[in-house]
């Protein structure tokens, strides 16, 4: 095998590679200004003052939204294709699947509904 | 879309059991009848209609369903397991009162998922059906009263499946890559050596992984000891047997890729080798009897490999008998256990002690269940262990049939550790509440113990079946 220069300039990528990703790191560590203490190791350094502990305890209901809101937005995420597309279809295919799809949507809000999922409990049992 | 109703009718129904269980969950506690005493009749039907539509063939959907034999066998035996799982249930002492409609209700999206699962017949579909089989069972793991090792279970399980499920799309990308079709039946054309697409076999390792996670097979059967021994009796007996199925299914309409000699045939052998043993020498040190049950598992996972490496439509069929075997044999001895724990505690080996006397059909059955699972003659267990053999001797895995049969030998302490401490110490530990001995725990017990047996005296009719199946899917 020759070293030609499809090995140079492959050896050039890497190089380039690497260093794209070090050189930042390096030129911090050289150039960044040190400083310690103050707001630098607070929670968020911009806006307000946060108060206490991050380590407070928090009522579990924001996160059963959260993850709530997080699977419906995913859900509807998936209607966007579906309202582009759905001018040119024909027919009535495209439309039973997209009720499928909502059905089960439904469902599993009515699901939610009757277990109480959207009442915001004061304790939670 | 050639979309043919009555080719989906077992799908159907489970999928109206399910919502029919959904509205129930969703209403008053006071409503009746209450779920226990229904849905029993409701899955026996399932059965029957999963039996009434066996036969039918066809390929519907866009191609991505088939329905065939192979499909069909396992979906009577899911729609039977999911039957035997809902009776067995049906007494369950930790699980809560407001949950029980929506605990079946999971159980039966679970079913519905593996059924449709053992019908896939394109990559995406298979990963679509295998989530809704999986994500009831991530929710009702930790269902079992206020028990602090049924929630480090559900925790580990969805944990590690996440894991092989991430794995198993990673897989399918590269698959999609290189092969550039997810299609079944156009990847079995495609070159699978690692010299002519070694990016598609990768992939195809890694999209296996995802089933052998389901299957508990040796690097990825860690959850299931933990999960079984965290996991209330019953919902054990349901996770134990039923996605195994689907594994199974699943694997063997991938195994048509694997000729002979191919680096992922030669892998999956070595697994299945390394599971079998693995799993029979943890089992040995175990005293709890579902962790056991555990590690006999994986230990199954081991031997179902061997019918799907010889490349041939008999060795195919052996696995699917085989599946059947395991899914009958682990439905007896999970309905003992449950029988004997009255209380829904987990069992140890000693509180089986003096249970001939106790409860003489439960200890009948179970001595049926442990022959049955160290594979001997005349159950079940020995006729599948021996199609499995006679399948993969002479097609290149030698090695791999003389592993099986070396692990029985193993297995036999264990196994037989159960009938030792069921009828010969009767030294019984104090204070345990006496195993449930009415008409509903014999029957059911000795009607299990009767087809294990029966289907070991006869084997024929069952493995004809089996053998269809297998031609479904390599003629």
């Amino acid at each position: 095998m020759v070293f030609d220069w499809l090995h140079f300039s492959i050896m050039l990528f890497l190089l380039a590679g690497l260093l794209f990703a070090c050189g930042p790191l390096i030129l911090a560590g050289l150039l960044a200004p040190r400083a310690k203490g103050g707001d630098t190791g607070m929670p968020y350094e911009c806006g307000m003052v946060p108060y206490g502990s991050s380590w407070s305890r928090w009522g579990v209901s924001y996160y059963v939204y959260a993850l709530i809101f997080l699977a419906f937005d995913v859900d509807v995420l998936y209607l966007f294709p579906v309202a582009t597309a759905y001018a040119d279809a024909e027919g009535w295919v495209s439309f039973v699947k997209v009720f499928i799809f909502l059905f089960f949507l439904i469902l599993s809000i009515v699901y939610f509904w009757a277990k109480g999922v959207f009442t915001w409990p004061r304790r939670i049992r | 879309m050639n979309f043919d109703i009555t080719l989906v009718v077992p799908e159907l129904y489970f999928l109206c059991l399910v919502l029919v269980l959904m509205i129930q969950s969703l209403g008053d506690r006071e409503w009746k009848p209450v779920v226990e005493k229904w849905l029993p009749f409701g899955a026996g039907l399932g059965f029957f209609v999963a039996i009434v539509n066996y036969g039918h063939e066809g390929l519907m959907l866009w191609d991505v369903y088939r329905v065939d034999m192979m499909s069909q066998f396992f979906k009577i035996a899911i729609a039977f397991g999911f039957f035997v799982t809902v009776i067995n249930a049906a007494r369950q002492p930790t699980l809560a009162e407001g949950k029980r409609s929506d605990y079946y209700m999971m159980l039966g999206f679970s079913a519905l998922g593996l059924m449709m699962l053992s019908s896939a017949v394109e990559l995406i579909t298979i990963y679509l059906a295998l989530e809704l089989a999986s994500y009831s069972l991530y929710a009702v793991i930790p269902l079992r009263a206020k028990n602090k090792g049924a929630a480090e279970a559900g925790v580990k399980y969805i944990l590690f499946g996440a894991v092989a499920t991430a794995l198993a799309l990673y897989g399918l990308s590269y698959i999609m890559a290189s092969q550039h079709t997810t299609y079944i039946a156009e990847l079995m054309h495609k070159s699978w050596t690692f010299a002519d697409q070694p990016m598609a076999v990768v992939g195809l390792c890694l999209f296996l992984g995802g089933m052998f996670f389901k299957l508990a097979l040796f690097p990825f059967h860690f959850w299931c000891p933990d999960v079984y021994q965290g996991a209330s009796n019953e919902t054990a007996a349901f996770v134990a047997t039923l996605p195994k199925m689907g594994a199974i299914v699943i694997l063997a309409r991938l195994a048509v890729f694997l000729k002979p000699g191919l680096e992922i045939t030669t892998l999956l052998a070595v697994l299945g080798a390394l599971s079998m043993t693995y799993g029979n020498l943890a089992a040995l040190a175990q005293t709890d009897i579902k962790r056991l049950l555990g590690f006999s598992s994986v230990a199954h996972a081991g031997y179902i490999m061997v019918g799907l490496v010889s490349g041939t439509s008999e060795g195919l069929a052996a696995a699917a008998f085989y599946a059947l075997a395991y899914l009958v044999m682990n439905l007896l001895v999970f309905w003992v256990v449950c029988r004997v724990a009255v209380d829904g505690r987990n069992l140890k080996l000693n509180d089986l002690n003096g249970l001939y006397k106790k409860a003489p059909v439960l200890a009948f059955s179970l001595a049926a269940g442990a022959f049955a699972l160290v594979g001997l003659p005349p159950t079940m267990g020995f006729m599948g262990k021996f199609f499995l053999i006679t399948s993969a001797w002479d097609h290149g895995y030698n090695w791999l049939v003389i592993t099986l049969v070396l692990n029985s030998a193993i297995a036999i302490y264990y196994y037989l550790s159960l009938f030792r401490h069921a009828f010969t110490e009767d030294k019984t530990p104090d204070l345990t509440p006496a195993p449930d001995n009415s008409w509903f725990a014999s029957a059911g017990a000795g009607l299990l113990a009767g087809a294990v047996l029966l289907a070991g005296m006869v084997p024929a009719p069952l493995f004809n079946l089996a053998v269809e199946a297998g031609r479904s899917l390599m003629p």
